[in-house]
């Protein structure tokens, strides 16, 4: 009894010490910065003119929907350990695809909603870190001679 | 007497059991939609007449850096922060100083290193997540009316 006892205990210790050097250090980023078109936060993507000109006018055509996550997994039976990691990035590919290209479309409103997770079931660990971020689709309503412009 | 000790033995194993298995976890929100200038993740902005800009390094007047820590408790059910994190306030202040048009290049980040690790082990123990935005305010001069 002492002997199984002290065996699951060792493998416990293991597993947990295994764990916190593979979960130990979760994060992701949300990270935009290779799309050449503006993604906002807020509700308004224009710069105020010089002269106080009023923006344009914009039109919600539809919702955007990113994520960026990763997850650790260790399974420890004493004698053996075994991991998986699984990371998804999508949210800077799905914007491409909703907006990529097109200068009278933008992404506003963008929220970031993140949820941390650690699962301990004395020989798996769960570790993940996930991001989704949500945001609109909205069409600008561009004067006839700009509306072939693209980035300058 | 035997099975009182086997019983009591059971008990024991299932309170350590319970104690070394556990989940834990943080829920935060990040937002900034109170903002009147453009907050962007990218290196664009529009300008006033709808035109797509690409910030240059000159005009890139500060590099600002914001850290919160957001703790919870009890699997997630007991959060001791807010959950949500607006950054209007902040962002505001930090384009009013540097008078700049817009924030562009922005980075969330949401990590959780080896001490929450320890602390996710057992439920009782406050959890947390470290969010980190970076990001820089831009000047761009004059834009078109």
């Amino acid at each position: 009894m002492s002997g199984a006892l002290m065996k699951a205990g060792a493998a416990y210790a293991a597993g947990t010490l295994i764990g916190m050097f593979t979960c130990s250090c979760m994060n992701v980023t949300y990270d935009m910065r290779k799309l050449e078109h503006p993604v906002v936060m807020n509700a308004n993507p224009f710069l105020s003119g010089a002269g106080g000109a009023p923006a344009p006018d914009m039109s919600p055509t539809g919702s955007y929907q990113g994520k960026v996550s990763r997850a650790e997994m260790v399974v420890s039976s004493g004698q053996s350990t075994a991991s998986n990691s699984t990371r998804v990035n999508d949210a800077q590919v799905k914007a491409f695809l909703l907006v990529g290209g097109e200068p009278s479309e933008a992404i506003t409103r963008v929220r970031l909603d993140s949820e941390s997770v650690g699962l301990n079931l004395l020989f798996a660990l769960n570790s993940g870190v996930s991001v989704v971020a949500n945001g609109s689709v909205n069409h600008i309503v561009l004067p006839p001679a700009q509306a072939k412009g693209g980035a300058r | 007497m035997k099975a009182l000790a086997r019983l009591s033995g059971c008990l024991l194993l299932s309170a350590v059991a319970l104690f070394c298995a556990s989940c834990a976890g943080v829920k935060c929100a990040v937002k900034a939609d109170q903002i009147p200038q453009p907050v962007s993740f990218t290196p664009c902005v529009y300008d006033a007449k709808g035109e797509v800009l690409h910030v240059s390094p000159q005009q890139v007047v500060r590099h600002f850096k914001h850290e919160k820590w957001f703790w919870a408790m009890m699997w997630r059910s007991c959060s001791l922060t807010t959950p949500e994190w607006d950054l209007s306030d902040a962002l505001s202040k930090e384009i009013a100083e540097v008078q700049g048009q817009a924030v562009v290049n922005m980075t969330v980040n949401f990590r959780s290193d080896w001490l929450w690790y320890v602390t996710a082990l057992v439920p009782i123990i406050p959890d947390y997540q470290v969010v980190v935005v970076e990001g820089d305010i831009a000047r761009f001069g004059q834009t078109s009316e």
